[in-house]
């Protein structure tokens, strides 16, 4: 079921209406309910990769019991690396399967070898939606249990609700279990200030989905599909719609998913921080898929020693972090290109020890950034965007293609497509960011002290035109990651 | 809680309250736009499905514009032709293409099915009676609500762009040729099928129920033009030989004997064409075209 259907516009309030009214009075009802809608939500697209999620769910479950309860190290250690292995075996086998194959398969060849074509043999392997962002809810669970951070849950509707919660099960943000599961183990009351913000969060969500990311979805398709027919100035523009597209795309779900969340009582990690007004690289990857970031930071960077050894072990656990970020994208090498370009680009900030250096908001009380602020975010927002191609393009020839292209002297050319709208619309988008820069999500505080007309005006100039943009019901792209 | 449901609701109500209000304003703009006029030689309009789009090139034909549209079932021509003839008083004869899947059961079907609603219900919505939104609303309430936005949008594109006159905008249907001929190539995929469906006693038989819908949009339609004087004429494009006809011959033809006793019946498919003269068995090809085209004139031109 997708945040911006029918479906979910009919499965949501009925959701709300049976969470409050009826199974409100016990949390194990509240909690019961959500876990059948969780499953129901996940099932709508594909029942059968329910059966995985919930033996990823018992695998978990018991591992965690068995960690927490067991005081020798090796039978702890056995239970965390089983845990691991399964969910990482599920995970590399359905998303990573076809890619070993096809790249083992051209390196044995390359080498001389005799490979026909059932020795790795290249199989139709449907990717199961959230799988990327519900092991990693799991291995977060097993591990802070193994590192003795938290116990181990033994109520098991409460822990299946923490993995398959639907808010944020398919595209998460990836909650932590010291986050969450504290929330889902105490009976919510409802809270009208919190329902109402959630509201206007969904609402903002919608807009960036449904009117920004899928307008320019639309020219950045057409750009990127038919590169070889466009100058540079053209190429350029497309990179720009991708670099909103995206953004757009997965805040639009965060917000949505963040919103849905409050209506029912429950607040979830913050995805997005305005990551487009970012003055520097690192500044953007605390901004940019926070949740993601801040595991592969705790679960990963920190074990490898983080920052603590020499220069070269901080530039190893950097190159190995984005490295592997760009993996979990996805499976190819682009993916991978653009992990390694993210690195490089945050190698010298690394090196002269600048990678802190923006940690406030920028411009804060004021309304526009000084000079050296709008250069800094100018500059990472161009760097940004060319690490978009490669993220966007389907292979690597296509992204150098591509980069040639613009810096080409056909950059200088007029630009083969200008479409007003999009670009009116991606304006009006970035100014509510920016004034609403300082807070959870661009239009949290908009329009809280006009009059409530004027507020609610705006409110259905939004609804109005998530209305008209909706239709398409075009997938989230992280869905596939 | 209460607080919070009263504002939700209210909310929600006003908005639908201002949609409908703007999509009112929005379907009295569209259809009067004045721009559903046709060209005053214009005195008879052909309407039908697929098999009539293919087989009636107008550009051949005397004072005649075809308004045929794949998949289009009576539902949605009803809309057509009383927006048309609203607009068009030269209109003096409308030729309506009677086939045999027309009137079987299982076209009630491209009534309110997702697929022709999503397609059909932008291009004619404004133009709906009352009855006609709460059939679709009955049938299918999901696809529906579903395809409003889409409906508001393909209006609102309308009014901002009209130069171009409503009925190509809305696509409303026309003469489609192709020039292709795939008998050849689908003949031995026929006759592998049949002998399968032998093998296994299982050839399928065709239906003999009636359509419903479908069929009380047709007599919709045949009443609205005779009591608006319109004539109405009933025209069948030919279908191939091999065609696996949904409705057996004889009782489509007693059908529309006994319903429509007083209606001219003006059956192309007495018309001999060669397999070159066929896109495939439903349809005929560009060739085929010309000929029907120019026999049904001519026959046009003694009623």
């Amino acid at each position: 079921m997708l945040f911006n259907s029918l479906d979910f516009a009919i499965f949501l309030p009925i959701v709300f209406v049976l969470y409050w009214f009826v199974t409100n009075r016990k949390l194990w009802l509240q909690n019961g309910m959500l876990l059948v809608m969780s499953y129901l939500f996940y099932g709508w697209w594909d029942w059968r990769f329910l059966f995985l999620l919930m033996f990823s769910t018992l695998l978990d479950y018991f591992s965690g019991i068995k960690i927490h309860e067991s005081e020798n190290p090796a039978r702890r250690k056995f239970w965390l690396v089983l845990s691991i292995g399964i969910n990482l075996g599920f995970l590399g086998f359905f998303k990573y399967y076809n890619f070993f194959a096809a790249e083992f398969g051209t390196l044995l060849q390359n080498m001389g070898f005799q490979v026909n074509e059932f020795s790795f043999k290249i199989i139709q392997i449907v990717l199961p939606v959230g799988i990327s962002f519900y092991t990693f809810h799991g291995l977060s669970y097993i591990i802070d249990i193994y590192k003795k951070r938290i116990p181990a849950v033994y109520n098991f509707v409460n822990y299946s609700l923490f993995v398959s919660y639907f808010p944020l099960l398919v595209a998460g943000p990836i909650e932590r279990a010291t986050h969450l599961l504290p929330q889902i183990e105490v009976k919510r009351t409802f809270n009208y200030t919190q329902a109402v913000d959630g509201l206007r969060q969904i609402l903002w969500g919608l807009f960036k989905k449904v009117v920004i990311a899928d307008t320019c979805a639309e020219y950045a398709n057409i750009i990127f599909n038919g590169y070889g027919d466009y100058n540079g100035s053209t190429l350029f523009l497309g990179a720009l719609f991708f670099t909103f597209q995206i953004y757009g795309d997965f805040s639009g779900y965060s917000d949505i998913a963040l919103g849905t969340s409050k209506l029912f009582g429950i607040e979830l990690l913050r995805n997005f921080a305005f990551p487009y007004f970012s003055r520097d690289i690192a500044e953007f990857w605390r901004r940019w898929h926070i949740s993601l970031s801040t595991w592969f930071r705790d679960y990963l960077y920190i074990p490898l020693g983080g920052s603590k050894g020499g220069t070269w072990m901080k530039v190893r656990n950097t190159f190995i972090i984005f490295l592997v970020s760009g993996f979990w994208h996805g499976a190819n090498w682009t993916f991978i290109v653009w992990g390694l370009l993210n690195a490089i680009y945050f190698l010298p900030l690394l090196l002269r020890n600048k990678n802190r250096d923006h940690i406030n908001i920028v411009a804060q009380g004021k309304l526009l950034p000084s000079f050296a602020d709008a250069g800094r975010i100018a500059l990472t927002f161009t760097l940004t965007v060319f690490a978009w191609i490669f993220f966007r393009s389907a292979n690597l020839t296509q992204a150098w293609d591509i980069i040639t292209t613009i810096f080409s002297s056909s950059f200088l050319q007029p630009l083969q497509l200008f479409p007003k709208e999009p670009l009116l619309l991606i304006l009006f988008f970035m100014g509510i960011e920016w004034l609403g820069r300082e807070h959870h999500y661009g239009l949290e505080k908009i329009g809280l002290r006009w009059p409530k007309a004027l507020r609610w005006s705006f409110y259905y100039l939004l609804t109005m035109l998530v209305f008209m943009y909706s239709g398409k019901e075009e997938t989230f792209i992280y869905f596939q990651f | 809680m209460k607080r919070f449901l009263t504002q939700y609701i209210f909310y929600f109500f006003l908005f639908f309250v201002l949609l409908a209000g703007v999509n009112l304003l929005l379907n009295k703009q569209v259809s009067r736009s004045g721009q559903y006029q046709l060209p005053d030689v214009v005195h008879t309009i052909l309407l039908g499905n697929s098999h009539a789009e293919c087989a009636y090139n107008d550009s051949l034909m005397n004072g005649v514009m075809n308004f045929a549209q794949s998949g289009e079932s009576y539902f949605y021509s009803y809309v057509k032709v009383k927006a048309l003839l609203k607009f068009n008083p030269q209109i003096k004869r409308v030729a309506i293409e009677v086939t045999n899947n027309m009137f079987e059961k299982s076209i009630d079907g491209w009534v309110a099915e997702h697929k022709y609603i999503a397609y059909r219900y932008p291009k004619y919505s404004h133009f709906f009676e009352a009855d006609q939104r709460f059939l679709l609303l009955g049938k299918n309430p999901y696809s529906v609500m579903e395809v409003q936005n889409t409906t508001f949008k393909t209006k609102l594109d309308y009014l901002r762009n009209r130069q171009q006159c409503a009925y190509r905008f809305f696509d409303w249907g026309k003469y489609r040729p192709f020039s292709a001929s795939k008998i050849d190539s689908l003949r031995p995929i026929l006759e592998k099928e049949l002998r399968k469906l032998k093998a296994e006693k299982n050839k399928p038989q065709p239906t003999s129920e009636l359509s419903i819908v479908n069929l009380a949009y047709l007599n919709k339609i045949v009443r609205f033009c005779q009591s608006n004087k319109i004539r109405v004429v009933f025209v069948r494009a030919p279908q191939h030989h091999l065609y696996s006809i949904p409705l057996p011959d004889n009782l489509f033809r007693s059908s529309v004997q006994s319903m429509y006793p007083e209606i001219s019946f003006l059956d192309m498919n007495k018309l001999e064409l060669t397999d070159e003269e066929f896109l495939d068995f439903e349809h005929v090809n560009n060739k085929g075209a010309q000929k029907v085209s120019l026999h049904l004139d001519s026959l046009l031109r003694i009623l």
